[in-house]
Parts: structure tokens; C-alpha cells; sequence
């Protein structure tokens, strides 16, 4: 939790199985692994403008927004902070948690107050690699969130809304 | 034997009979030699005509040669087809067809150029398929829902002297597309050419008329039969099945067959296949103004799919390849022409085939495409020979357009101009034409100033005295559009087009989704909706941009978010740090929002990228595709459709559209180029 | 945002009067034609020099001038190292460089050059050749400088150039289509020489813009426009390679094939790669550079190459 911890975040429950019915990727999962998955979550408040994951560090830790919203961003030098993707309830930030050498593609910082549900990521990786039940549940819906940033991420390459190129004439 | 009231033209008497056809002043066209081919042009005595000439056509062949001597040897219409048919007379390759002028006080008028009464044409030697095509264009130019002013004005009073095959060539194949080569429809006299006259059948009062003037005699049983036997041996030669059964179905089953890129590689998609069609009718505005742009003309000019600005719109070409075009023509020709006129777009002339410069043949493509076929599916609508499908046509697949559309261009004043963003900008137009004024949400217009092309732009807003016009600068136009001020004066048509159907969404949730420019045709939506705020239920709007200073209409859309009963979500694709807004596409908002599925109507407009995107996050979501609509981007040159430049499938975007709902669209937005 | 360069009299109530366009015409390598056709346009003469104040024109007259020019209308290709230079330097004086004619767009006769030894020819041509300057080909003006729009043609027609004008002085993109010849021969009601007579004719692959001139006499188009948009010359060459029954010109051999296409547009790459593919000319030697290039040289070929006048438009011609 160095990550977080670090960023001032302040928990606010630990491991309460009930409440995490309200967190789509929790509630898609089944009972047996999701109560095993809560009892390793914390569940923090955050100021808004607090950075809780810094592009290029370790990340330390996998987290839902329970909510509030998250600004992705990348560092470019000559625009300064690029934001890429807003993030909303229900959303996952920190799948780098659980794919080497995990360490961060973006920063993530709270856009208003904002809670989080955050799972180590040691923790989370040990669980993973012990649990096949709860992996089996919980890697698809990681593993969905990827590949939906990705198609989004096309689209926005395409550059749809781009004005058309005035012709000088 | 039929006893029938035919009669008889002695050869010697045709001088007389061309004569008589010019009576009144009339123009009288006929076939004549010309640079190695028998085309139309105009006649004034039976020497003009290729008396003694035959010809013989093939893929990529015309050639003359001098009939045989013999009794026959003197006869003028020894020959299948002409050159160029009649198309040129009924509609000419070049016409003006709008003026637009800067009056005095610095308005612009817009006027339709007078029609000076076309003048009187006599056409002598139209042929049954040149006839068949004649009812096709009639069907496309004059009954609606817009009527093209200048063929309708060329198509009153024509007279028209049917001539009925004698011989057939080897291209062609009126007799499978059940056309001829019996004249049986569109000519007031029927001739059939024998060695040493005419047997003529008047069929209607004009030709009545002009046969008792001439005094001819009854034509002999003998002499009749002789007729009737040369007709039928003309089809005989030709036989029939020269196409494949369900050509229809067989072309829209097939729109990914590799046959298309094979086309491809033979096919120079140099038009001349479209443009010697009878049918083909699409055309072109060309502007012809002075050097001062104080006036100018739209030249209505034929035009082609195989040419590739013709799906050329601001952002991109929605044809990008030859195939794409050669596949168009193909389908629209055999297939969805169909759906839109309830005939076929083929009557079987063959002139594409012979005045294909690298003669390629319709008929062995279509047997190439039939012999490799996915299976046809039952499914499509009305699976039908041509015969049948022509009863059927109509009333399967009718178009979803208005019933009748003006032309007319009314004049509207800028009394606000209003900047958006750096090249998008929002004119406020005070009308006094109820016309416009009764437009719908959804709904465009034609746009029109001296000396520019004349852009479709959607209506972003009614007023009791008129509307706004948000346009983007794409192009010249639009650039000027946006350039103008408070004062000047447009000319518009319209309004036109299918509107949102907002009545699809009264009781339900509606889901609003817009992407750049695509908010401005949303935003009268959003007026009705708040206006009537308690005939919706739950009303969600999603509005996507490129940018933060890319977004339209902020100030409003701002004014929506504080409101309690709507949910407005903005997205940008790319911000600064400045922007604590939403950044991401337009899709990414919905997963953790909407929860309503089934019970909502969704309006989308935006690139078609993102539409579809849009449209299958939606579908995930529940809402079923008759409940979301879209509005298509397509060339459009008229905006009612008789350009034919927005085509898509079976449909006319102008017309039938903008609006369509996914279900009505199908798997279209998937398949490239069509 | 700014569109052409407006004319001296607005349109009321669309915008401010702008002073009057400051217009140069001057040549290359070139035989003077395009510029005739500007001389051409005797009814609109008048008009155009209302309009337009012609600042360097030397067909017409001897006034000179260095520029700046709003448009700047070149003919001829780029054949010598001095032309290399003064091209460039031209290029940074005009707001609107527009080229005109076979030569300035595609090379012209004279990149036929390109095929021979250039020493033999300038041997066998000039008494002393050491007084000649010139580079071993012809290039079109694009290959080294920025070019704003292009009239096609050998010469350049005099309709497409009025367009050209006219679109300038009220602001809006000229009409100058890149489709075939073959649709305005259609609309002018020509029969097909190919179709009829089995004469080669490069219409289908070539822009059209000339009204058709060639096929209107019966002879088949040679291509002087230079290649249309999406020119699928292959599917040409099969087709004039191939026999067709009852014609006798066509069945070509790829020498004659490669030769039709080796004419007055023939270095432009569509028709080159023909040439060159059915054992024609040698293919083109990359653009000659100077020992020491002027600083206002752009280095090789611009990357966004020329802006084609808009294709959006089919043709009129006024037969």
C-alpha cells in the first residue's frame, strides 16, 4: 500500500463483504471469491487533485472507483500533463498491479472526492496465483477493462471529430 | 390471323412521314451516320437516315458495314440499337438548372432558371428497350417524390415513333429482361420495317392523329405477318436467361465476393458504361458564375459512380476503391434498384457491354458471380425472376421518404451570426416561408449563395420566424457560410429529409449521443424534448468532442447539466491538465450509466465510426435496434434525390434518410464501401 | 481559413472589398503555348485585368516585376541548375503557386530526354554543347517546390483556365475534375474510338478538362492531361494488348503499348511505370541537385506534394 499510502488517502472500511455488492466487478463475481476478494480490499476517500499512482513507478495496488472520477494521465514534455481517459464508478485503475514488470503506463489522479477500493498489489498477486477460483472470476473482467481502453483507444486514434483539412482554396 | 388496324408506309412515302412528324415545329431526331456509329441526331428527310447500314456489336465492339444487296438493301433501321439511344434528348448531358443572383440590395435571389417551354421533339426510331428506359426515367424523374423540372418539361409532349428490332446483336438481351423487342409501351406509333415499307400501329391519339393525316392505306394480312414473324425471329435470335434468376438477391448476397476485385483489375472505371445507360441518371452540379460572383449558375451535368469524387464528402470518400464503385453500379443496375423504383435498372439495350472500351459483359459477370455463389438466403424480400419481381417491387421494398418534395429555394436573412469554435459557427436565418418554418428536428436544407457549390446543413434550431443553421467550414462553402453577416441573404430548399422520430421516443428513456458536429442536428431533439419534458421518461445526453474548445453550443449545454431531469455527460478525445472534465470516447460513458435498456430510444449522430460504436455499446446495453437511430453522412448534390450521389444500398441518404434506425440498416455500417 | 484570394468586388453584404490580386505569369523550360492561352481568352481579357493586376506577364508585356504575387502561374519544367534556383526563389515570393501545361505538371516533351544519353543528345544537337547548361532530365515544378494547383493539358484549356480565374477572384476552389476523358467524350455524344474503330485511346486513364478534343476528330486521346484520378492503366494495357475479333489495331505489342503512354505527360509516374514495366525507357534518375543548393531549396520533393485543384466536381465543357 506504499502507493497509497504515500498519497494520503484515508481508509474508511476493511474487508466488509456486504458493501460489495454495489461494485459491478464484484458483483458479477461469485459468492466464494468475492468474499475472499473483499476481505483484502481497503476501501479509501480521497481529496480531489490527490495523485495515487505515478506513471513509471511500482504500482502498488489494483483499485475500483466506488466513486468519484480519475484522470489518467501521461506526462508529454512539451504539453505537460496529458489527460487520455477519465475514469468513473465501476472502473478499474492499476491493472499494471498484475502484469510485469508492474509498474504504471499512466498516473492516476482524483478529478473530485473520490473512494476507492484497493487491493495491494502483492496481495492481490499471491491471491491470484493460490486461488484459481477467484482468479477465474476476477482475471476476465480485468482482462475486459483492457481490452475496452484498447478499442477506445483506436477510435480515438482515428481522430474522428477532426475538422476536415481546410484546402487552401 | 389478327385482322388489326395496322397499316401500311410505303418506303417512298417516308420523306412525307419525317415531314409530318416536324409539323408544329417540331424538332425531329432520328438515327444517323456519325464517326463510324448510328447515333441520334437531328433529321429532316429519309436520306438522313443510315439507309443500306447495318451493325454488329460485341464486348467492346461496334462496328458498321453495308448491308447486302437485295430487296433489303434500302431498309434504315437494319440495325439493333443506336449509339446513344434517346437519353440525350430527354435528358441532356448538360442543363441549367438553377440560378443564383446577388440582387442590388445585396440579398441573393434564388430563382430556378425559366424553363423556356422546351421545345417541341419528335423522336423517330426509339427502340423497346430505349422505350422501357424512357418509363424507368419517368418513374425516377417525375413521380416523386421530386420531379425533375426540366426532364418533366422535356418529357410533355413528346412525340415518339417506336421502331421494333429487325435484328438483334450479339449484346443484346431484351428479350431476358422482358423488355422487347416488341415496342410495347411509350412510342404513339409503332413501325416495323420491311423491304419495301413500313407496317405501322399507332397506339395513341397523337399517333392516331398523325397517321390519318398521312392517308395510308391498311397494311395487308400478309404484310402484317410478315412483320409480327420478324419480331419474333429478332427474339428468337436473342433468346432468353441471359442473365441469372434473382439477380436481386444474387448481387446483395454476394457484396464480399472476390468476383468484385477481379472486376476490378479489368475495369478502368471509365464511366462510359453508366454514362451510354438509358436508365442511369445521376448527375453532377458544375457552377458557372462571372468573375464578380454575383451570379452564377448550377449546371446539372451527367455524372458517375465510377468516378471517384462522386462519394467524396468533406471528411473522406465513402467509395474509396474501384471495386467499390464497379459494385455499386452493379447492384444498384440489377439488384437495388428494386427496392427504390419497383423495376429493374436494367432493360437489357446491352450498351454497356458494347461500348465498354475493355468489353466487359454484365451478363458473363453476373453468371461468373451466380457460379460461385454463397447460398442465397430465403430471407431476402420477395425472391423473385424479374418478371415477378417487377409486380412485386414496389410494394416490398418502398421507400421511407416523404411523399412529394419542392425544388423550390426560398430566400432567408442572417440577422445572427455566432461564432462556436474556431471553424464552426451558428447562423440565426428569420424566414417568412411557412415551409421552412414547419421543418422538423432531424431535418436539413440546401444552401445556396452565388457562386458556390450548394451544401447540405442540417437545421440546429426552430424559431417562430426561422432557424439556425450550424455550419462547419469543410469546404469553400461552408468556409464562406461561415464568413457571412448579419443581412446577407440565402436561398434554401427544404426543409428536407426523415426527421428524428421523436414520437418513437415519447414514454420511453431516451439516450441522446452526439459527436462533434453530429450535435448540431441533436440539438432541436434536445429543444422538443425539454419542451415537452414530461412526455419522456429518464432523458441521458452524451455529447462527445475533440477538444475542449471544440465543443458546440457550451453555454447551453452547461444550462443542461444543472438541471435536475436530465443527466448530460461530456467527453473529450484529448484535454490539458486544465480540464477536469471527461476524457475519453463517448461509448465509455455508458457502462456506468445507462441502466435502462429495453425501455429506451436512442438518437446518435456523429462520425459513422463512432455511431457504430456507439450503436453496438448501446446494443449491449439492451436497447434494441429498431429503438436507435442515426443520421448518415452521404455526398448529397440535390438533396432530394435525383442526383443519385448519396446512394446507399437500396436507399437515397437525402430522402430516405438522413434518419435510419440500426435495424433498418442492418449489417451495413459494416461492409466497406458500399 | 482563408479561402483563394478574394476579388476587388465583394458581394455585398458577404464581406469587405480586398485590394486587387497581384498576379505573375513566367516560364521554364517551355514553348510558350500555356501562356498564349491566357491571351486566348480575349473576351475576358478585359475582365481579368480589371481584376487582377498583372504584375509580370512576359508574353504580354515588358513591364517587370520581382513579386510578391498573390498567384503566380508557371509553365515549363525545370531543366537547368539556374532553374533549379530561380524556382525556389519564385516559390517563397507567391502565396499561390499554380503551374500550367504538360510541361510545368509532368515534365512535358522535352523529359522524353530522360530515355537517351543526355551527353549524345546534347552532342548531336549543339555545335559546342560545353555552352549548354542543362540537367539530364526534365522535371515537373513539384518535384521542387510547393505547388497550390495545377492545370493539366498541352496545352492547358482555356475554359479550365478562366475557371481557375474566376474561382481566384470570387474565392471558392476551381472545378478543374480528375476524372477520364471518357465522360466528357460521352456527354459530348462522341462515339468510341476504341469501340469503333479499335483505336488505342488514353482517355479511360486520362484527366479530362480538354473537352474531348482528340476523340471529337476520331483520334484516339494521347494522353496530354497526364493520368486521372485512380488510372488503372494495367487494366488498359491488358485490353490493348489483347486481340479483339474484327479489329485489326488492337492486339498491340507491349513496345507500342509502352510507347502510346511515352508521350508529352509521359514522365508523370502513372504512365512512366507503364512505360517502364513493358521494357520501355529506363526508369527516371532521382531529381538532380545542385553542387551547393540555395538555402531556400526545399530538400527533395515536398512531402505533401501538390494540392490537386478540387476533384469533387464532374466537368463541363462548353463544346
Amino acid at each position: 500500500m506504499r502507493n497509497v499510502n504515500r498519497a494520503g488517502g484515508e481508509a474508511t472500511a476493511q474487508g466488509d463483504r456486504a458493501s460489495y455488492s454495489e461494485i459491478p466487478i464484484f458483483a458479477s463475481m461469485p459468492p466464494g471469491p468475492r468474499d475472499r476478494l473483499a476481505d483484502v480490499v481497503t476501501r479509501l476517500e480521497f481529496e480531489p487533485g490527490v495523485t495515487f499512482m505515478n506513471e513509471g513507478e511500482v504500482t502498488a495496488s489494483l483499485a475500483v472507483v466506488v466513486r468519484g472520477r480519475v484522470g489518467l494521465r501521461m506526462r508529454v514534455p512539451e504539453r505537460g500533463g496529458v489527460t487520455i481517459l477519465t475514469l468513473e464508478a465501476g472502473d478499474i485503475v492499476g491493472w499494471s498491479a498484475i502484469v510485469a514488470p508492474y509498474r504504471a503506463t499512466t498516473s492516476a489522479t482524483t478529478l473530485e472526492a473520490t473512494e476507492l477500493a484497493i487491493v495491494d498489489a502483492e496481495t492481490l498477486r499471491s491471491l491470484l496465483a493460490d486461488d484459481c477460483e477467484l482468479a477465474a472470476a476476477l482475471l476476465p473482467q480485468i482482462l475486459d477493462t483492457v481490452v475496452k481502453r484498447l478499442a477506445a483507444t483506436r477510435v480515438q486514434l482515428l481522430d474522428l471529430f477532426q475538422g476536415s483539412e481546410i484546402n487552401a482554396w | 390471323m389478327v385482322i388489326d388496324d395496322r397499316l401500311f408506309l410505303p418506303r417512298e412515302r417516308l420523306d412525307d412521314f419525317i415531314a409530318s412528324l416536324a409539323n408544329g415545329g417540331r424538332r425531329v431526331v432520328g438515327p444517323t451516320l456519325d464517326d463510324g456509329a448510328i447515333v441520334m441526331a437531328d433529321i429532316e428527310r429519309a436520306d438522313d437516315l443510315p439507309a443500306g447500314w447495318t451493325l454488329e456489336s460485341a464486348p467492346g465492339r461496334v462496328a458498321l458495314s453495308r448491308l447486302p444487296d437485295g430487296l433489303g438493301s434500302r431498309r434504315a433501321f437494319q440495325y439493333p440499337v443506336t449509339g446513344d439511344g434517346i437519353k440525350q434528348i430527354t435528358f441532356p448531358s448538360r442543363v441549367d438548372s438553377l440560378t443564383v443572383e446577388t440582387t442590388p440590395e445585396g440579398g441573393t435571389a434564388v430563382r430556378v432558371v425559366a424553363q423556356a417551354e422546351a421545345e417541341p421533339v419528335a423522336i423517330l426510331g426509339a427502340r423497346a428497350c430505349d422505350l422501357a428506359a424512357l418509363a424507368v426515367h419517368d418513374r425516377v424523374l417525375i413521380e416523386g417524390p421530386a420531379t425533375d423540372p426540366d426532364y418533366a418539361s422535356r418529357r410533355k409532349d413528346l412525340l415518339v415513333i417506336g421502331v421494333e428490332c429487325a435484328v438483334a446483336g450479339s449484346t443484346c438481351f431484351c428479350a431476358t429482361m422482358g423488355t422487347g423487342p416488341e415496342v410495347t409501351t411509350g412510342a404513339d406509333l409503332v413501325l416495323s420495317e420491311l423491304d419495301d415499307g413500313f407496317v405501322v400501329r399507332s397506339t395513341t391519339v397523337a399517333g392516331e392523329r398523325l397517321v390519318t393525316g398521312l392517308g395510308l392505306t391498311p397494311a395487308k394480312p400478309e404484310v402484317v405477318s410478315q412483320a409480327d414473324g420478324q419480331v419474333a425471329a429478332t427474339r428468337a435470335a436473342m433468346g432468353e436467361g441471359a442473365i441469372p434468376d434473382r439477380a436481386r438477391e444474387l448481387l446483395l448476397a454476394n457484396l464480399e465476393h472476390p468476383r468484385w476485385d477481379a472486376i476490378a483489375e479489368r475495369c478502368v472505371s471509365c464511366a462510359n458504361c453508366t454514362l451510354v445507360c438509358p436508365t442511369c441518371f445521376c448527375t453532377g452540379q458544375v457552377v458557372r458564375s462571372g468573375m464578380d460572383g454575383r451570379a452564377s449558375t448550377s449546371v446539372r451535368t451527367w455524372d458517375s459512380c465510377f468516378t471517384e469524387g462522386f462519394a467524396q464528402v468533406a471528411g473522406g470518400n465513402f467509395r474509396s476503391r474501384p471495386r467499390d464503385r464497379y459494385r455499386q453500379w452493379l447492384t444498384h443496375k440489377f439488384g437495388t434498384w428494386w427496392d427504390q423504383f419497383g423495376t429493374s435498372g436494367c432493360v437489357g439495350c446491352g450498351r454497356c457491354i458494347a461500348w465498354c472500351p475493355v468489353g466487359i459483359d454484365v451478363r458473363q459477370e453476373l453468371t461468373a458471380l451466380a457460379n460461385s455463389s454463397v447460398p442465397l438466403p430465403d430471407t431476402l424480400p420477395a425472391a423473385q425472376s424479374v418478371e415477378r419481381s417487377r409486380a412485386a417491387g414496389a410494394a416490398a421494398h418502398a421507400p421511407v421518404g416523404p411523399d412529394t418534395i419542392q425544388l423550390d429555394f426560398v430566400e432567408a436573412t442572417v440577422t445572427e451570426v455566432r461564432p462556436e469554435t474556431a471553424d464552426t459557427t451558428t447562423l440565426r436565418l428569420t424566414t417568412t416561408d411557412p415551409g421552412l418554418l414547419r421543418g422538423l428536428p432531424g431535418q436539413f436544407v440546401m444552401v445556396a449563395v452565388p457562386a458556390f457549390a450548394i451544401p447540405p446543413i442540417s437545421i440546429s434550431r426552430f424559431h417562430p420566424d426561422g432557424l439556425e443553421l450550424t455550419i462547419r467550414s469543410a469546404g469553400a462553402a461552408t468556409s464562406f457560410l461561415t464568413r457571412l453577416r448579419p443581412g446577407a441573404t440565402l436561398g434554401l430548399r427544404g426543409p428536407l429529409g426523415r426527421p428524428w422520430p421523436l414520437h418513437d421516443a415519447e414514454g420511453r428513456d431516451v439516450v441522446i449521443v452526439g459527436g462533434g458536429i453530429g450535435l448540431a442536428p441533436l440539438r432541436p431533439v434536445i429543444d422538443a424534448i425539454i419542451r415537452d419534458r414530461d412526455r419522456f421518461a429518464d432523458v441521458r445526453l452524451y455529447i462527445g468532442a475533440r477538444t475542449p474548445r471544440d465543443r458546440l453550443f457550451v453555454e447551453e449545454i452547461d444550462a443542461l447539466a444543472i438541471r435536475d431531469d436530465l443527466i448530460v455527460r461530456v467527453t473529450v478525445d484529448r484535454a490539458g491538465p486544465e480540464w477536469l472534465g471527461r476524457v475519453g470516447i463517448v461509448t465509455q460513458l455508458f457502462s456506468s450509466v445507462v441502466g435502462t435498456g429495453a425501455d429506451a430510444t436512442a438518437f446518435i449522430c456523429g462520425p459513422e465510426r463512432m455511431m457504430g460504436a456507439t450503436a453496438d455499446t448501446l446494443g449491449d446495453l439492451g436497447i434494441p435496434p429498431e429503438h436507435m437511430w442515426l443520421t448518415l453522412e452521404r455526398r448529397m448534390e440535390c438533396g432530394v434525390g435525383l442526383c443519385g450521389h448519396c446512394q446507399m444500398g437500396s436507399r437515397f441518404v437525402c430522402r430516405d434518410g438522413p434518419v435510419f434506425s440500426v435495424a433498418e440498416l442492418g449489417s451495413k455500417l459494416q461492409i466497406e464501401g458500399l | 481559413m482563408d479561402v483563394g484570394v478574394r476579388a476587388a468586388v465583394a458581394i455585398p453584404g458577404h464581406g469587405p472589398a480586398p485590394r486587387r490580386p497581384r498576379i505573375g505569369v513566367v516560364k521554364f523550360a517551355s514553348c510558350d503555348g500555356c501562356q498564349l492561352t491566357i491571351l486566348d481568352l480575349e473576351d475576358d481579357l478585359l475582365e481579368i485585368a480589371e481584376r487582377f493586376e498583372i504584375v509580370e506577364f512576359a508574353e504580354a508585356t515588358s513591364r517587370r516585376s520581382s513579386g510578391p504575387f498573390d498567384v503566380l502561374l508557371v509553365e515549363g519544367s525545370i531543366s537547368t541548375p539556374e532553374q533549379v534556383v530561380e524556382i525556389a526563389r519564385l516559390r517563397a515570393e507567391a502565396r499561390r503557386l499554380v503551374v500550367i501545361g504538360a510541361c510545368a505538371t509532368a515534365g512535358g516533351i522535352q523529359a522524353l530526354r530522360t530515355a537517351a544519353e543526355h551527353e549524345a543528345f546534347r552532342e548531336a544537337v549543339y555545335p559546342v554543347p560545353a555552352y549548354v547548361d542543362s540537367l539530364a532530365t526534365a522535371h515537373p515544378v513539384a518535384d521542387y517546390v510547393q505547388v497550390d494547383a495545377e492545370l493539366r493539358g498541352c496545352p492547358i484549356d482555356p475554359r479550365q483556365l478562366l475557371e481557375l480565374l474566376t474561382s481566384l477572384s470570387v474565392g471558392r476552389r476551381p472545378q478543374l475534375p480528375d476524372q477520364a476523358v471518357c465522360l466528357e467524350c460521352k456527354r459530348r455524344g462522341i462515339p468510341c474510338v476504341v469501340v469503333v474503330d479499335g483505336q488505342p485511346c488514353l482517355g479511360p486513364v486520362t484527366r479530362t478538362g480538354c473537352g474531348a478534343i482528340c476523340p471529337a476528330f476520331r483520334r484516339g486521346c494521347y494522353g496530354c492531361f497526364g493520368p486521372r484520378e485512380a488510372a488503372n492503366t494495367a487494366g488498359l494495357v491488358a485490353a490493348f494488348g489483347a486481340a479483339r475479333p474484327g479489329v485489326d489495331q488492337l492486339g498491340m505489342s507491349a513496345v507500342d503499348i509502352g510507347r502510346l503512354f511515352a508521350g508529352f505527360t509521359g514522365a508523370a509516374p502513372a504512365f512512366r511505370s507503364v512505360t517502364v514495366s513493358l521494357g520501355g525507357r529506363p526508369p527516371m534518375p532521382l531529381r538532380p541537385t545542385l553542387a551547393s543548393p540555395p538555402e531556400t531549396l526545399v530538400d527533395g520533393p515536398p512531402a505533401w506534394g501538390p494540392v490537386d485543384a478540387s476533384p469533387a466536381h464532374p466537368t463541363e465543357s462548353e463544346d
